[in-house]
């Protein structure tokens, strides 16, 4: 035993040395007493609490003046780690952890430093009676957010293996051992395991490392930033996988109604909530449908539509000279591209590019006879109810989709439109997020039987 | 019993009263067609009865698995290979007929192997998903076309100018022998409890058996169903008009008008929401004949990939269209009013060949 012990030091004291000797803002710090008893910290300037570390190991190491009292003194700090191998000891040290060298032992303290700990405002998922901030970018602020809202003993927080083999991100997976299914936790920790991207700095990407799938759609798991969606879906059994460094957590397993869902829905009384989630049906099917209906309706069977509207569609399209569909993909793209536009643009210009696309696009493209007025209205409808879609991620599946069917009715007209509905029922139908069926009308947790 | 189960009957009465069941009822309105009906629907709740009762017996089992397993191998595969291919022909026929209205009312100009590879192209990836998604997939169908269909029913009841007086006729020949086509044609609509041979694997009944009053239910839904099927279009197009169609129900349609809405002519609506309920309807099918067909052939893997429902699914599409183009429609026809007297028989066999293994299953 005491064999072992002696060669922790020098295994691990050369590891350090040639792994960290040649950067900047390693630090090897040699302490001595008087009696010649020394002790060695080494830590990374930069990852650490560098304000504080005279602090909490410095001055006390010269107040208490004695190696072993020391050493205790050590093991009483609230983030003592044991000792495990070099390569775990230089996994910490990158994390953020000071390494003591005692005698013969290693000591390994974790005394992390963030800069982004602060919580930030919700700015994706927001809304107007519900709590108003959302995640830090600091996983155990987040931790201490949600513990705040999920005050279960049930609650159990596990450390994942780290993902990204260059990024080395931390992951954490919390789930309420009560309510998950014990097989859903095992998948999701395998699919952790299997995951191996070199980098891996958003919750997307892992979402798109988790899945087995390599060319996705649909979002399969989702990702939130609102801490009490955190809750809810604890409470639901779902699994909550945590990345350091974001203020987005992924949930699974989800179903399609979780992408149709906002917080917002909870907090208001029962039948306007339910309006809203009408609501946001109607505009779902307004996006996916409207652009294809139009071309379908207008170039293969005009005869559907009662003969004023027709007719005044037909009066409305006098001056366009080409067929409907390139007239919906004209005004489409250029909607998308105004779409994209005030995303990517700064804030300080943002507000002119749409004021200028906007007057392009309602006015001088109808008076040039390049779209009809109509196609105006269809095209402000389908914009609008696509943001509708409370959860982003499902709302830009959504964009992607309507391009499908549009292609799929310009080839074939009305009948294709349908057949495109059924096939992309059939396609939420087939896919699966961590073994649960995406999409099922009707899930009551109570009865999970067919 | 699960709503799922309810949903497969309800489904199969629904995509058969449209195409090709109501020409035939139709063509037999004076030849005691409600006495052939009354007689159909009381053998199919017979079979019914006996035959979900039987495969209530086994839950969780198919009906390949329990054959298999009750009777001599080679009766077993010949049986379940037939079954299979009775199936198919079934999804034969409601696709053959929905290509043909497809090419009729909607969209003349189309080839029509275009429309038929869009067909079977859905058709087929549906029918190659797992069990149970198939049932997720009829549910959301069924929910979005039901209340629809209904209130178009309804409507046609409702219309001033329905005609009373020709649907009195049909009820003076009552008394008259029946016939064997239109027994079949009326029992076919009924037999979407037959889809339990391979759902009974995935539905989780919380009943040991079907009750009478379960049957009952099912009894009066069905006849409605038949008899507004048979009824409506003589109603709207006279107990002479009505022969004049090939397709009496979208002509039927046709003759509706909404006064309110974007949308005139129900027959758009009727008809998407048709195409619709048959894609659903011949999925199903395919995937039960394609369940029934592979359960008495290896398993061949190419690559991970199971080769064999795919394979049956390119065979089973070449077929269908070469019986688009090597078929006329009349042909059809008669072939269709031959498959529905068959399956009266087969009925009655298949019942059999079940009730015998659950005497089976008792004595080990």
């Amino acid at each position: 035993m005491f064999s072992f012990k002696k060669s922790e030091v020098e295994r691990v004291k050369p590891v350090l040395e040639k792994q960290f000797k040649a950067t900047e803002d390693a630090q090897f710090r040699t302490l001595s007493l008087e009696n010649d008893q020394e002790i060695e910290l080494v830590y990374i300037q930069t990852v650490i609490d560098n304000a504080n570390i005279h602090e909490q190991f410095f001055k006390p190491f010269f107040e208490i003046n004695d190696v072993t009292r020391y050493e205790s003194y050590l093991k009483s700090l609230p983030n003592f780690k044991e000792f495990k191998d070099e390569q775990d000891t230089v996994k910490e040290m990158l994390h953020g952890s000071v390494v003591i060298f005692i005698k013969d032992q290693v000591y390994i303290v974790g005394f992390i430093h963030q800069e982004n700990s602060q919580v930030l405002d919700a700015s994706v998922e927001t809304t107007i009676l519900g709590p108003q901030k959302a995640l830090s970018e600091n996983i155990y602020t987040n931790l201490n957010l949600i513990r705040h809202r999920y005050h279960k003993k049930s609650l159990r927080v596990e450390k994942a293996p780290d993902i990204g083999s260059k990024s080395n991100i931390q992951v954490c997976i919390l789930y309420d051992e009560k309510e998950a299914e014990p097989k859903i936790v095992d998948q999701v920790k395998k699919r952790l395991d299997q995951a191996n991207r070199p980098i891996v700095q958003s919750a997307g990407e892992l979402h798109r490392a988790l899945t087995n799938r390599k060319r996705r759609m649909f979002p399969t798991l989702l990702v939130t930033e609102r801490p009490d969606r955190i809750a809810y879906n604890l409470s639901q059994g779902k699994v909550i996988i945590m990345i350091e460094g974001i203020p987005f957590v992924l949930i699974g397993p989800t179903v399609f109604y979780d992408f149709m869902s906002s917080m917002e829905d909870f907090y208001q009384p029962y039948w306007v909530s339910k309006f809203l989630i009408i609501l946001r049906y109607v505009g779902l099917f307004i996006s996916l449908f409207l652009p294809s209906a139009y071309v379908g309706i207008i170039s293969y069977n005009p005869e559907v539509l009662r003969i004023q509207l027709a007719f005044s569609i037909a009066g409305s399209r006098m001056p366009v000279p080409y067929p409907s569909y390139l007239e919906v993909l004209f005004m489409l793209i250029m909607m998308e591209m105004l779409v994209e536009a005030s995303i990517r643009l700064p804030k300080t210009i943002g507000p002119t590019a749409t004021t200028v696309g906007g007057l392009i696009l309602g006015q001088a493209a109808t008076d040039a006879g390049l779209v009809s007025n109509i196609m105006i209205i269809i095209v402000a409808a389908v914009a609008i109810s696509n943001f509708i879609i409370p959860i982003n991620e499902m709302s830009f599946a959504m964009r992607v989709m309507k391009y499908l069917l549009l292609l799929i009715t310009t080839l074939s007209g009305l009948i294709g439109l349908v057949l495109g509905t059924v096939g992309l029922i059939y396609y939420l139908v087939y896919l699966d997020s961590f073994g649960k069926p995406y999409l099922k009308l009707f899930t009551s947790r109570q009865k999970q039987h067919i | 019993m699960s709503r799922y189960f309810y949903y497969l009957v309800i489904l199969n009465m629904l995509a058969n009263v449209v195409a090709l069941v109501p020409r035939i009822l139709i063509e037999e309105r004076v030849n005691g067609v409600v006495t052939s009906l009354m007689i159909a629907i009381i053998i199919t709740l017979i079979y019914c009865l006996v035959y979900t009762n039987s495969m209530l017996k086994f839950p969780g089992q198919g009906q390949p698995e329990i054959i298999k397993k009750y009777t001599p191998k080679w009766f077993a595969s010949g049986y379940l290979f037939f079954i299979g291919i009775l199936y198919f022909l079934g999804t034969w026929f409601v696709l053959l007929s929905f290509i043909d209205i497809t090419k009729r009312f909607i969209n003349p100009e189309m080839p029509a192997l275009y429309i038929s590879v869009l067909f079977l192209s859905i058709i087929c990836l549906g029918a190659l998903m797992k069990t149970e998604k198939t049932l997720y997939a009829l549910e959301i169908i069924m929910i979005i076309s039901l209340p629809l269909i209904t209130g178009i029913f309804l409507k046609a009841f409702l219309n001033e100018h329905i005609s009373w007086d020709a649907i009195r006729i049909v009820f003076t020949h009552t008394i008259e022998p029946p016939s064997n086509t239109s027994i079949g044609a009326g029992a076919y609509s009924l037999v979407g409890f037959y889809f339990i041979s391979i759902y009974n694997r995935v539905l989780k009944n919380r009943v040991e058996g079907m009750g009478v009053w379960r049957i009952v239910l099912i009894g009066i839904a069905g006849t409605i169903n038949i008899f507004t099927s048979l009824l409506v279009p003589i109603g709207m197009n006279g107990i002479d008009g009505a022969e004049n169609y090939i397709y009496p129900w979208f002509s039927t349609a046709d003759a509706l008008r909404m006064e309110f809405g974007f949308i005139e002519r129900v027959l758009y609506i009727f008809l998407l929401l048709y195409i619709g309920i048959s894609m659903i309807s011949a999925t199903i099918t395919c995937h039960i004949a394609m369940e029934h067909v592979r359960s008495v052939l290896p398993e061949i893997k190419w690559k991970e990939v199971k080769i064999v429902p795919v394979m049956m699914a390119i065979l089973f599409s070449l077929a269908t269209i070469l019986g688009y183009f090597f078929l006329s429609q009349v042909q059809v026809y008669e072939l269709a009013k031959m498959f529905f007297s068959l399956l009266l028989f087969a009925g009655a066999f298949s019942c059999a060949v079940l009730f015998y293994a659950v005497r089976r299953s008792k004595q080990k």
